[in-house]
Parts: structure tokens; sequence; C-alpha cells
């Protein structure tokens, strides 16, 4: 659906982009991680034409992006950076307006496709009033209501989850799985690991313009080889398992062991108290720490504008519950 | 790739713009070609244009630095700064001269004898009948054609003619004929006349005086074409709300008909005296051609306050031993108010000739015995 | 799309206030001219205001003139600077680019509204002014100066005949033009026209500029002060004798020559001019807001 090679975009002396190599395939619902100023937005916006490309390629439904934009664009729906619509006018309004502005929305379609955008995103029972006095959460509804109007083939989503509240995020992902499972391809950019890694089913990581990563989150996310064990007698554990833990904090043990099960069996059987027992999976915040630098904990930051975060332990002793729902930040961002 | 398609759409507009810009810049440097004339059959061409029928757009613009005249302001203004005037001209005598400001416009008509005049300002148009003998200027004086052939007139036959390099005026190839008067007296250095070379209509006229580098008139069509004579145009015609009233021709009779009929002598400062206009015969004209002046004889107060004027309008005093008197001088016209010891009259003298020439007829005018025709 | 912004330009609020204050200044004077009788002598101060005293219905020029020195270009720099700059801040002009809109489709569409508005407002001055000329200044009236019966003439001139003075009112609703002659009503409407042509393509050029310098700056104000700013340059030099060598192709050099509809025959030197100099800023401006706007990387 999305293929670039070697993409690169310079402002004057600045590299904002360097020579990345997106592929989104079709039905994947693809989530590009980066903190603000990572590139991610120009990136974005090189994808929908309307920032040109210093050099290198971009195919987006078979076009090439910007020569062919006005034939992939129409069977894109896009929501870029924040939500914008005319103040004075209603939502409705609003996409009339840009519906009629463009190709490829029939005339005869348009007030049903827009009701049913509108009842996509939750502003179904939405009256007259104009878009000035509606909530943050009301015009990032109505910006997806936009993007969803023409019925696309590629959703390009430029941090969605602005501006909603826990219950809305909820909702706009559900809403993603939904359309994605009916085949539509979702491609998003987030700054929120929780939001990428609750909806994605491939992850890329921005970096300094730089794409680092690239993967599933299958992949991403498979067991370590270790075991987490929480036991009151971690002594007697410890000296059982000689040799195969790695770490131990307190009633926490990191054991390497490929095979939970067994080991499981093994420390009861010996009598040690197994409080929690679990595989150890690495978190996509791990994975994104590691890939931006090791002890970096300015990821993107580049001495720039950012205020530096509390430092964190990317030790893997401390397991971090796979966070869902709530936007955990990539530090730095 | 995007840079490339930039640079290539930039460079379009620019040489587009380079080329809009080059237009004028090329049209005026296009070589003007004229056929081959005599400065004299130049100048019979031009003197038998009088009777075409043309309509056309001129601007004149003058330099005389003649000081703000009250009651003159219309003079003042046509011999100090552009004059903008639409000219359509169906015989010499059958004409209409439209001078044009940015909100109004001042129209004068010449149907045969009867002349008629518009002003927008006042909304009142004006029947004058009759033509006078003694007028100021008007605006359709400085029409190109009206004052080329009054000029050559005026000249003579003595005057040096020579041929100037083609211009390009209101569109045609014009050919150039320089007149430089035959009297040293004369005010006037050259004056370059520019006519289209087939019919002789002129099309620019320059005047400069002996001192300047600078025209002190300059007038010129700027666009001008033959014109089929059209009624509709040249008759005049009053729309709703506006006035009407009739007049005698002259604007000057007030004050000529005021002057002292003083006896003039038969020649000043080397200039003979000619025939005095018809009906005033009180105004002296010496000279001839293009170094004539004229002297007009004020009575008493009359005569005073105009001294007064002039000195407070900037003129100079001049050291006389037999009287008084103050000196304007202006690049073309020079003008001198002399009030003798010995008499109550004060003389006018103005004209198209030199300072220097003027002086002396006012001195001589000042040491004349007093010989009024009526006597003290 | 035209549709689209068209749609767009009159369902803002700030298209309808402006052309309310753009046609509010002429019945603010019409309200002092009729209840004081003063205006300015004939042949100073604003065209046409000294003519309306005796003929309401001229009052459509004397308005026009009023408001196309400051008003009219002030408003159309506002509406053209605003065209791309305003999308861009607030953000609408990504979503109608991706949607997708053709940059060079939007730069036209953009222009055809300006145009429209300023159809909309010339128009709106006319007829409100044409109302308040009729109603409040009142319709034809004898000139106060120099009217001596008998000797009027009217229509034309036939030495002798002596005509009835006011003849020429009866040719119903007549107004006198600058030269004097009387225009009759479809003379009038042809030549009320031919203002109104002209004016709007003299807004166009303003409309270029600003659309232009729209592509260049995201600031909606700032790009209707750059237009402005070239407006009060031109206008200082066309006052200006020493830049006698530009003049004639300053933007403003024939803003005026309007006022040649209303001589009779028309001038039409000066007009032609300005049709031609006003369709080189468009053409130029346009190419260059083209150049600019198509290559440009959106990031606002």
């Amino acid at each position: 659906m999305i293929t670039t090679r070697a993409l690169t975009k310079r402002f004057g002396h600045v590299e904002a982009v360097c020579s990345v190599g997106l592929e989104v395939r079709e039905g994947d619902r693809y989530g590009l991680l980066g903190p603000n100023g990572s590139g991610k937005t120009t990136l974005v916006r090189m994808l929908l034409g309307l920032v040109y490309a210093t050099s290198g390629e971009i195919t987006v439904l078979g076009q090439r992006i910007p020569r062919h934009a006005g034939r992939a664009l129409p069977d894109i729906g896009a929501l870029i950076e924040e939500p914008a619509a005319y103040p004075h006018l209603s939502g409705r309004a609003n996409l009339r307006l840009l519906d009629a502005a463009g190709p490829g929305g029939s005339r005869r379609t348009r007030r049903a496709r827009i009701e049913e955008a509108l009842e996509r995103v939750g502003l179904a029972g939405i009256d007259r009033r104009p878009v000035k006095a509606y909530s943050l959460g009301m015009r990032q509804r109505l910006g997806l209501a936009a993007a969803l109007v023409r019925r696309p083939r590629l959703l390009v989503l430029d941090e969605p989850g602005n501006g909603l509240d826990p219950r809305g995020i909820k909702d706009i992902r559900d809403l993603l799985i939904e359309l994605n499972s009916a085949g539509v391809t979702v491609f998003l950019s987030s700054h929120l690991l929780g939001e990428v890694s609750a909806l994605c089913t491939r992850v890329g990581v921005l970096d300094h313009g730089r794409l680092v990563l690239q993967e599933s989150l299958a992949e991403l996310q498979k067991p370590t080889g270790r075991v987490l064990v929480e036991t009151q007698d971690a002594e007697r554990a410890l000296a059982l398992l000689d040799g195969h833990v790695e770490r131990r904090d307190g009633p926490h043990l990191v054991v390497r062991d490929p095979d939970p099960a067994g080991l499981n069996a093994r420390l009861v059987g010996e009598g040690v108290r197994v409080a929690s027992i679990a595989q150890q999976r690495r978190t996509l915040e791990e994975v994104v720490l590691e890939v931006t630098g090791a002890g970096s904990d300015q990821f993107g930051g580049g001495g720039g504008t950012s205020p530096p975060s509390p430092p964190r332990s990317p030790s893997p002793s401390t397991p971090s519950p796979s966070p869902r729902g709530t936007g955990h930040e990539v530090p730095g961002a | 790739m995007i840079r490339v398609r930039a640079r290539w759409r930039w460079l379009v507009v620019v040489g587009g713009v380079a080329v809009l810009c080059c237009l004028p810049v090329l049209a005026s440097a296009l070589p003007v070609s004229v056929p081959r004339l005599t400065p004299f059959g130049l100048r019979e061409r031009i003197l038998g244009s009088a009777p075409l029928a043309y309509a056309g757009y001129a601007e004149s613009d003058a330099t005389f630095g003649l000081p703000s005249l009250e009651g003159l302001q219309n003079l003042t203004d046509l011999l100090d700064g552009v004059t903008r005037m639409r000219v359509w001209q169906a015989a010499p005598d059958r004409w209409r001269v439209d001078v044009l400001s940015d909100v109004a416009e001042r129209d004068q008509y010449q149907l045969g004898g009867t002349g008629y005049l518009w002003d927008s300002g006042t909304q009142l148009l004006t029947r004058v009948n009759g033509q006078p003998a003694v007028r100021l200027p008007q605006p359709d004086d400085l029409v190109p054609p009206a004052l080329a052939i009054r000029l050559l007139n005026e000249a003579g036959p003595r005057a040096k003619l020579s041929l100037l390099p083609p211009q390009r005026v209101a569109g045609r190839g014009a050919a150039g004929l320089r007149i430089v008067p035959a009297s040293p007296a004369s005010t006037i250095g050259q004056v370059d006349i520019w006519a289209d070379p087939a019919t002789g209509l002129p099309l620019r006229v320059e005047i400069l005086s002996r001192s300047s580098r600078v025209p002190a008139l300059e007038t010129q069509f700027l666009q001008v074409s033959p014109w089929r004579p059209d009624p509709g145009v040249l008759t005049p015609r009053r729309g709703p709300g506006t006035g009407y009233s009739v007049t005698t021709a002259s604007n000057l009779t007030s004050v000529l008909h005021n002057l002292d009929p003083e006896v003039l002598p038969g020649s000043l400062a080397g200039l003979p005296r000619r025939p005095s206009p018809q009906q005033y015969g009180e105004v002296g004209v010496y000279g001839g051609g293009l170094a004539t002046f004229v002297v007009l004889t004020f009575r008493g107060g009359t005569g005073l306050t105009l001294l007064n004027d002039a000195r407070s309008a900037g003129g100079a005093w001049l050291t006389d031993p037999n009287g008084v008197g103050v000196l304007a001088s202006a690049p073309l016209v020079n003008l001198i108010l002399m009030h003798p010891f010995r008499s109550r009259d004060t003389f006018l003298l103005a004209g198209l000739v030199g300072k220097d020439t003027l002086e002396r007829a006012a001195a001589a005018l000042a040491a004349k015995p007093d010989q009024d025709n009526l006597g003290l | 799309m035209i549709g689209v912004e068209l749609f767009k330009l009159f369902r803002r609020p700030r298209t309808w206030i402006t052309a309310g204050l753009i046609c509010a200044l002429p019945l603010i004077v019409a309200i002092f001219v009729a209840t004081t009788h003063l205006v300015p002598p004939p042949g100073q101060g604003s065209a046409f205001l000294s003519a309306v005293l005796q003929d309401g219905q001229l009052y459509p020029a004397a308005a026009l003139a009023l408001v196309l020195p400051v008003f009219l270009p002030v408003a159309v720099a506002i509406v053209a600077g605003d065209s791309i700059a305003g999308e861009a801040t607030g953000g609408t002009l990504r979503y109608l680019l991706a949607r997708p809109v053709g940059r060079t489709r939007l730069l036209v569409a953009k222009l055809i509204a300006v145009i429209a508005f300023v159809l909309f407002a010339i128009v709106a001055v006319t007829l409100t002014s044409y109302a308040t000329g009729v109603l409040i200044l009142g319709p034809s009236r004898a000139a106060a100066v120099g009217e001596s019966p008998g000797s009027g003439i009217s229509g034309s001139i036939a030495p002798g005949a002596g005509g009835a003075p006011t003849a020429g009112l009866s040719a119903g609703g007549a107004v006198t033009s600058l030269s004097g002659a009387p225009l009759t009503v479809l003379q009038l409407a042809e030549r009320v026209i031919g203002t109104v042509a002209f004016i709007t393509v003299s807004m166009l050029g303003v409309a270029a500029i600003a659309l232009f310098l729209s592509t260049v700056t995201d600031s909606a104000i700032g790009a209707a002060m750059g237009a402005l700013a070239t407006l009060v340059g031109s206008e200082v030099l066309v006052t200006l004798n020493a830049a006698a060598v530009v003049q004639p192709y300053l933007p403003t050099r024939y803003w005026l020559a309007w006022i040649d509809f209303f001589r009779q025959p028309i001038l039409w030197r000066d007009i032609d001019r300005g049709f031609g100099i006003q369709a080189v800023y468009v053409v130029v401006f346009l190419g260059a807001a083209w150049a600019n706007f198509a290559t440009k990387d959106i990031t606002a």
C-alpha cells in the first residue's frame, strides 16, 4: 500500500527525513512511532503529496507520489496533525464542502456517506452548531469523520488520539480495528507507545529522521527465553536454580529458562512457594529504547527543546505490564 | 525533481516578466525612417496641413515660470505644468478642444464665428459671440498643429531651418524641423517641430529659450488619427441641471479699454512699431515674428498698483535715471513695468524679447516727453 | 471547487460585514451632503460629489469614487491575502490539498472567488448608492447657476432657436456627462456597467498581488499588508514627477480612468491602458503565485 525507497527530505541544512524505506502492506495496522520532531509529520506529509521529497521514491496505492497523487489521494482518508475545519460552519457543512472540493465523492451519495461517517465516529446526533463551539475531542472525531467520508482503502492518521479522553481513544481504536477487519489499511503515526502497541500489527520507529526499526509487533514481543518468578523463598530458589538466575531483586527473580511451565513444576516440586510466574516478553517501550540508543533517555530530543524526563531503568528485571488504553509517553517526547 | 520543476516554473514567470518589460523599450528603440525632405519642403508641408481633419489626444508640458497672477489662474495653469487635451478638428474654424483634469473638464468649441465654453465644475455652458482681436493664450493654442503653424508663420521666411533626426511620436514616424529665429532679440533659442511626413500634420513641438537646454514648452500628440468630422462631437449640447449664458468675446476688453491713449514712438530698442490690433489703437506692438513685444500704458493708480504687485511677486527693481521700474523675467517671456518720474502713467512692456532689449525700450519710454493725446 | 469557494466566501460573515461597511460610507456621505448641502468645490475633492447635489442619479459614480482609493483595495487585499494564507493558518489547506484539490485549480478557484467578491462589493455599492442618491439626494434638479430663461439650449445647438432651458430634463431621467452633453438612461447604464467592469479589473491587480503574497507567507495579514504597501508605494510614485519614466507601468496609474466613461465621447485611451496594465499584473503575479505555490512544501 505504501512503499518508500531512500526517501530523504532536507529543509535547508536540516535533514528531517533521511533515507527512509517504509513498507506498509495491505491489511496492516501500521504504527509509526517517534517523538515530536523525529520527522513523522514530514514523512506523512510526503506520503500525501503535501511536502515534496528531496530525493527518493514514494508509491502509495500503486501510484507514484507526488506525480500521480491525484489518482491515489481520493482513496485515502487522512488526518494530518490537528483536525481543521472552517469554524463558522457546522460540522456537516464542513464535511460537505471538503467532499465537494475534490474528485471521487459522488454528489448523490454525499449525504448518506456523511451521515455514515458521523455515526461511525460517534457524532451522529450532532446539531447545527458551528465548529468553533466544538470541544477538542469533538473536533478530533469530526476530523476522523472527514477522513472516512469517501470510504477510503487507506487511512493515514497523524496522532489520531490527540485531545480524546480514554473513552474516546478506546472508541477510535475499536473503530479502526473494525474498519481494518473490513479491509481498510490503517497507517498511523503517534508518539504514544500505548496507542501503537494496543492497536497496531506492525510498527516502525523513526528516530532523528531515520527509520531505525520496522517489524511486526508479534515478532517484537516474542518471548525472551527468561521467566519472571516471585517467591518468598528467594534464597532457596536461588540455590536451586544456581547459574540460571540472572538477577535478583528482593522476592523477584529473573531466570534464564525457555519453559515457564517446567520451571514452575520444578520449583513447586522442591517446595518453593511461587507467588507468581510469567514468561518474560519485551515491551514495546524496551524495544524502542533499545533501538534508539542504549542509555539514551532523550529519545529524539537531540539536545532540543524537550525537557529531560526522569531517568528510567531499562532493565528487563522490572517488568512493566503492557499498557493498555492509557498513553505511556515515549520518554523525552 | 521538484526543484527542477520549481526552477522551470520560475524561469517561465521571470522570462515572461522580462519579455513584458522589454516590449516598451524595444518598441521605442525601433528605428524610425521617414522619406527624405528638404527643410523648406517640410515647412511647406506643415503649413499645408492646416485644413486637415483630425482627432487626437495631446499633452503639453510648459515651464514658463510665470508668477501666479490673481484672476489669471487659467493662464498660469496653461503655461506652467501639464495640460491634457482632447482635440477634434474638422476645419481650422470648426474644432473642439477639451482640457481634462482627473475629475473635471473644460471644453472649448469653435463653430465658425461662434465659440462655446463648457465648464464641468460650474456646470455652465457659455456662448461666446465673435472672435476677439486680442486675447490671452488659450488651450487650443497649445495643440501641436496650431502651435507649429503659428510659430512657422511668425518666424517668417528669414528664420534658419534645418532638419532634425526623425522621432516616433504617437506611434508614427515623424520628420523633425528646427527653426532658429532670425532676430537675435528673441528669447526663443529654437523651435523644434516633428510632423507626419506624409500629411505634414505637426505631432510634436518643443520651444527652447536661449538660456536653457530644457524646453520651456513641450507639446505632443500621444494619440492622433485622421478624423471624419462628426457633428455629434463638435456640437455643444447640455444636459439637465446645467446653466447657459451668453457673452461677447474678449477677456481683455475691460483692461484694454482703460488704457491711456499715450502716443508711442515709431520704434523702440531698434524694433519698429507695427500696426495695432483693430479697436485697440492704444496698444503698441513692436518687432516682428518671434521677437515681438507689446507696450500698454496704464493711468495713474492702476499702473502703480501693478508696479507694486509685480514687485511683491518677486520682480527685480530697475534703476533708471528717468523713472522707477520692475522687471519680471521668465525663460521665454520678459515683462517690465516702468513708471517715469515726469508722468502719472505706467508703461507695461511684455513679450518674447530678451531682457536687454526690453530694458532699453523701457528706458527710451521713460525718457520720452509726455505726449498724451488728450493732454494733461 | 469554484462552487465550494463561492459557498465559503458567501457563508462567511466577514464578506457581508466588509460589503456592508463599503456601502455604508457613501450612505453616510450622502446623509451629510443632503443635510448640509456642502460639497467640495467643483473639480476638487472626490469626483462627481459636486454634481450629485444637482442629480442624485449620478451618486453611484460619486460613491465609487469615494470607496475606490482606500476601502475597496483594503477589502480586496484582505480577502485575497487571506485566500491561501488563511487556509494555511486554519489548517484546512492541507486537508484541501490531500482531498485532493490540484494546486493550480485551487489558485484559480481562489481568484474567481475574489473576483466574485469584488463584483459583489462594487455592484452592492452601485445599487445602494443609486437608491441613496435617488431617495436622499433626489432626482435631477435645475442648476442654480447661470440659468437664463429663454436663452437656454438643449439637445443640440440650433442658433436662434433657443428652446426651453429645461428641455433636457424631459429626456426621462437623463444625467449630464462631464462634457456637458446629456446621457440617456441607456447610456448611463452602459457607462456604469463599464465602470463596474473597469474597477473590478483594477482590483484584480491588487488581488493578484495579494494572492501571490498569500502563497509566500502563512500570515494572511502579512499578505494583505504587503499588497497594500505595494499600492501605497505605487500611489506615491504616481504623484512624483521624477518617477515619470515608470509611471505608465504602475498598478494604480490608471485607477481613475473610469471617470473617462463619463466624458462624451468616452475617452478610451486611459481605460484601454488600465485594462492592459491590470491584465499584465494579473498574469505576472498569478504566474508567480503558480510557480511558487505549485512547488511549495505545505508545512502549515
